[in-house]
């Protein structure tokens, strides 16, 4: 009996291992398992930039995708798939360079404003045809656009009640307003363009899975394999020119970590996805790793409820600004990987509309800050804590649950204040919880991102116009979280709105700014944008500088060195 | 089944119901009690907070409506075998989530619960005979050291020294990267067989060492019975002993635990699927309670609810057919 068992564990054990195929794995595609660097032979050198114009083989990068994401591959909810696959298939009229703050040509060679700012005239791209070979429209344009306006539900930023009519006049797409809205192309940058002869017979373009998608842009989509990779081929067609590359390959990765890994050990070229900022240091140390960074329309800040009369003092907003250290957050919590925030909010990716005395606002000063409370009547009691006719500085502090960078910021930044005599309550609560908590006012601090579109005018009215915002216990109809009203600031965002002139509107948005800044009306932490880690040289070269890599623009350049 | 009356499985199969419609009312009120609205973090990612947006948001998916009528339809919509559209993937359907997930964390934890329970019981059995000796030390030893470890330890460990330094397995994905689409399914088996692997091998040390040990704790309980007194006193085979008497007796206790594993196998392995960046149905219930995805939350909790419920309805029915002695009226 022993001697059956003996032998029955020996064959399983060795039937297992033959069906696994132990050894080394050839599993991994030999084109995605590039080399390790080493510092003879891939170092970044001028033997790389002469291969320029080099052709073929496969870009390979990751990103992090479930499987439930690909389950549609609807352009029409970008936000509920895989938001980089379709950056390579499809367009949008215009696209926004972040890296250069400009509107530049894509699905459209431009655009123009009638005199009266109530007609806006697109000129299409007729260069361009479909992946299925069909050319490309101002009907497609039109099609596109008349869908968003009989589906509500998927015109997030409400842009459509402000168009009245939607009409192509041959390689045209003219829009009818029934009121001025100067920022509105910068809005169409985030809304991609769908062909109207496969969509037209949709019953519902909101309902379609779209699981084969058919659009302009320079990759098209072949398939993708579960739990594993999304494959595209080239769009040799390409009205910029064919990507330098056969074919793209986005290899799909559960969580930042494990897409993180797999770039530290050169399994991929680059990222789609959020890297772990944690690794960001250890990354820097490897072979031709770059970190493209720009700034973005992502402010992280520490919301400060206008409506706690304690934090209404702008002695005490003064103070907690000096206490914190901007550039140990930026350094330590985020390795660099951001830009600073602006205390009058406008990020940099705006250009010239930013304040520079905003900008410069911010002064680390701990000393300072103290002197100040105190030179307002504060006293420090016993407990270190100050505090003014019996009450003491001391407030809740929010911030997400189950994010470690976030925590680890919070951490720091309490403990600033707590060097000032500011006493801190930490409350931890999910995403969608502090969401809530800002949107009724039921905060007195709160660590949060705020995001807001391509857009001056709506990053700047949405968060500091009073129209923006509630009572504390009401939802705020905007995103005025911090519950703040100046007159003067609802004055000048009104009168920006219509301004068309570039030099008027920055002397609105640098005093809006100033103001803001002045008020201390929110306490900025960082601001992010594009943050995409790439290898140069080794494996792949050509990353665009002057435009986003994933820009429709910059991704045809990138080509895999021979 | 003459030991099994037929008013005990009526009871027992209404019982399952009951309990089934318990399960499926606390999964529609569970997500609702969580901070937050589902539709107003949506507009807050999307649409700068727009208030308007978020009511359109609740008009589309029915949250405008009282929690009652929400209740009812979701009822309805269970007993017609909707689960409804999910929030965060909108506008896949949550069965269309659901069936492409579950296939792949049957495969991984079926297999691993399989295995895990042979290996043990064989390993289990070959300690108890072996009390005492070198085998049953290492055995019982290596068994207590992996039930202290938590799993993710082992997960990576396994992953950093078999995946990335030695290289003998691939470290994630179900499929080689560029494996052309659309290959024929009997091409697959060989690859999804080796991504398998690791994940299947963690999952199976983890089960294996708990069951181990209580297989051979039930076969020296067994042995140490009048009976078994009885069965070596008139002298027969050893084997004979441990193959008609003792094993089946020891079986029992494990039964039930394979029952309630394989029942509760839908429910993913969410770790696994983390470390090995595999698909799976729990990083798409991660990802549902951190959106709040109601309907999402709620088919997957029902699915495992169901299958929970099924195997413990089964179990209580095919015990009596192991174990004569128990009879239910």
């Amino acid at each position: 009996m022993k001697k059956r068992l003996y032998g029955l564990l020996a064959v399983s054990f060795i039937l297992g291992l033959t069906a696994c195929g132990v050894g080394n794995s050839s599993d991994t595609n030999s084109q995605s398992s590039p080399a390790p660097p080493t510092a003879e032979t891939d170092a970044p050198s001028p033997d790389n930039e002469q291969a320029a114009g080099e052709q073929g083989g496969t870009l390979v990068v990751g990103d992090v995708i479930l499987d439930t994401q690909m389950a549609a591959i609807n352009p029409f909810v970008p936000s509920n798939t895989a938001g980089g696959l379709l950056k390579m298939i499809y367009e949008k009229l215009l696209f926004f360079n972040s890296i250069t703050g400009e509107l530049e040509p894509e699905f459209a060679s431009g655009y123009e404003w009638s005199e009266d700012n109530m007609t806006l005239t697109y000129t299409i791209n007729t260069d361009n045809v479909w992946h299925d070979g069909q050319p490309v429209s101002a009907q497609d344009v039109v099609f596109t656009y008349t869908a968003l306006k009989n589906e509500p539900v998927l015109d997030r930023y409400m842009i459509m009640n402000k168009i009245d009519s939607i009409t192509a006049d041959g390689n045209k797409v003219i829009f009818e307003l029934n009121q001025t809205f100067l920022s509105l192309p910068y809005y169409m940058t985030e809304i991609y363009i769908v062909p109207k002869h496969i969509w037209e017979n949709a019953e519902s373009v909101s309902e379609e899975l779209n699981t084969n998608p058919v659009g302009s842009g320079p990759f098209i989509y072949r398939g993708y394999n579960v739990g594993t990779d999304i494959q595209l081929d080239a769009n040799k067609n390409y009205w910029r020119g064919a990507p330098k590359v056969d074919e793209m390959i986005i290899q799909m990765y559960n969580s930042s970590p494990n897409l993180t890994l797999a770039l530290l050990q050169g399994e991929i070229g680059a990222t789609m996805g959020t890297i772990a900022v944690a690794n960001i240091p250890e990354l820097k140390t490897k072979e031709n790793f770059v970190l493209q960074l720009a700034s973005g329309f992502n402010n992280f800040t520490i919301y400060i409820n206008h409506e706690n009369e304690l934090l209404r003092d702008i002695n005490v907003r003064k103070a907690m600004s000096m206490a914190i250290n901007q550039e140990d957050l930026i350094t330590k919590g985020e390795y660099n990987g951001v830009f600073p925030a602006s205390p009058g909010w406008m990020p940099e990716v705006f250009g010239d509309l930013q304040s520079e005395y905003a900008n410069s606002a911010h002064v680390y000063d701990p000393q300072a800050a103290m002197e100040l409370l105190e030179s307002a009547g504060y006293t420090k009691g016993t407990d270190g804590i100050y505090q003014k006719d019996g009450k003491r500085l001391s407030f809740t502090y929010h911030n997400a649950a189950g994010a470690p960078a976030q925590q680890m910021e919070a951490g720091m930044l309490q403990q600033w204040l707590l060097n000032i005599g500011i006493e801190i309550i930490p409350r931890l609560a999910t995403w969608p919880e502090l969401t809530e908590i800002l949107q009724r006012g039921e905060y007195d601090l709160l660590q949060n991102s705020g995001v807001f579109p391509p857009d001056p005018f709506g990053a700047m009215n949405t968060y500091f116009h009073s129209s923006m915002t509630a009572p504390v216990g009401e939802a705020t109809p905007g995103t005025n979280y911090f519950r703040y009203r100046n007159d003067e600031v609802d004055r000048l965002l009104d009168e920006v709105s219509s301004v068309v002139d570039r030099a008027q509107q920055r002397e609105l948005y640098v005093r809006i700014q100033d103001i803001i800044a002045d008020d201390v009306v929110f306490l900025p932490m960082y601001n992010i944008g594009e943050r995409v880690p790439y290898y140069d040289g080794g494996r792949y070269a050509g990353w665009s500088g002057d435009a986003p890599i994933y820009s429709t623009r910059g991704i045809i350049e990138v080509y895999e060195i021979k | 089944m003459s030991n099994m009356s037929v008013s005990y499985i009526l009871r027992r199969i209404l019982g399952a119901l009951f309990t089934l419609w318990v399960a499926l009312t606390i999964n529609f009120l569970l997500p609702r009690v969580m901070g937050g609205n589902p539709m107003d973090y949506i507009a807050s990612k999307n649409a700068m907070g727009s208030l308007e947006y978020a009511q359109i948001l609740s008009q589309q998916f029915g949250l405008d409506k009282g929690l009652f009528e929400q209740y009812i339809s979701y009822l309805g919509q269970l007993l017609r075998g909707n689960f409804g559209i999910s929030y965060s993937t909108f506008p896949v359907p949550v069965a269309d989530i659901i069936s492409r997930a579950i296939p792949w964390t049957l495969l991984i934890v079926i297999s691993s619960s399989l295995i895990a329970f042979a290996m043990a019981w064989l390993l289990g059995i070959i300690a108890a005979l072996k009390k005492g000796s070198v085998f049953d030390n290492i055995v019982v030893g290596g068994a207590f050291f992996i039930q202290s470890a938590p799993y993710f330890f082992i997960g990576m460990l396994m992953l950093m020294f078999l995946g990335y330094y030695l290289k003998w397995f691939p470290m994630g994905h179900a499929l080689p990267s560029g494996t052309p689409i659309g290959s024929p399914w009997y091409k697959l088996i060989g690859p999804v067989t080796r991504h398998a692997f690791l994940p299947v091998l963690s999952l199976i040390v983890v089960n294996l060492a708990g069951r181990m040990v209580m297989m051979r704790s039930n076969i020296l309980q067994v042995f140490s019975e009048d009976y078994i007194t009885l069965a070596q006193a008139k002298g027969l085979h050893r084997g004979k002993i441990l193959g008609k008497y003792a094993l089946r007796n020891a079986l029992l206790p494990s039964f039930t635990g394979l029952m309630l594993t394989l029942g509760s196998a839908v429910g993913g392995a969410i770790t696994t699927e983390m470390i090995f960046s595999y698909p799976g149905i729990g990083m798409t219930i991660m990802n549902a309670i951190h959106s709040q995805d109601y309907p999402l939350i709620q088919g997957c909790f029902a699915i495992i609810a169901l299958s929970v419920v099924i195997m413990n309805l089964l179990a209580d029915l095919l015990y009596p057919l192991l174990d004569p002695r128990v009879v239910l009226k």
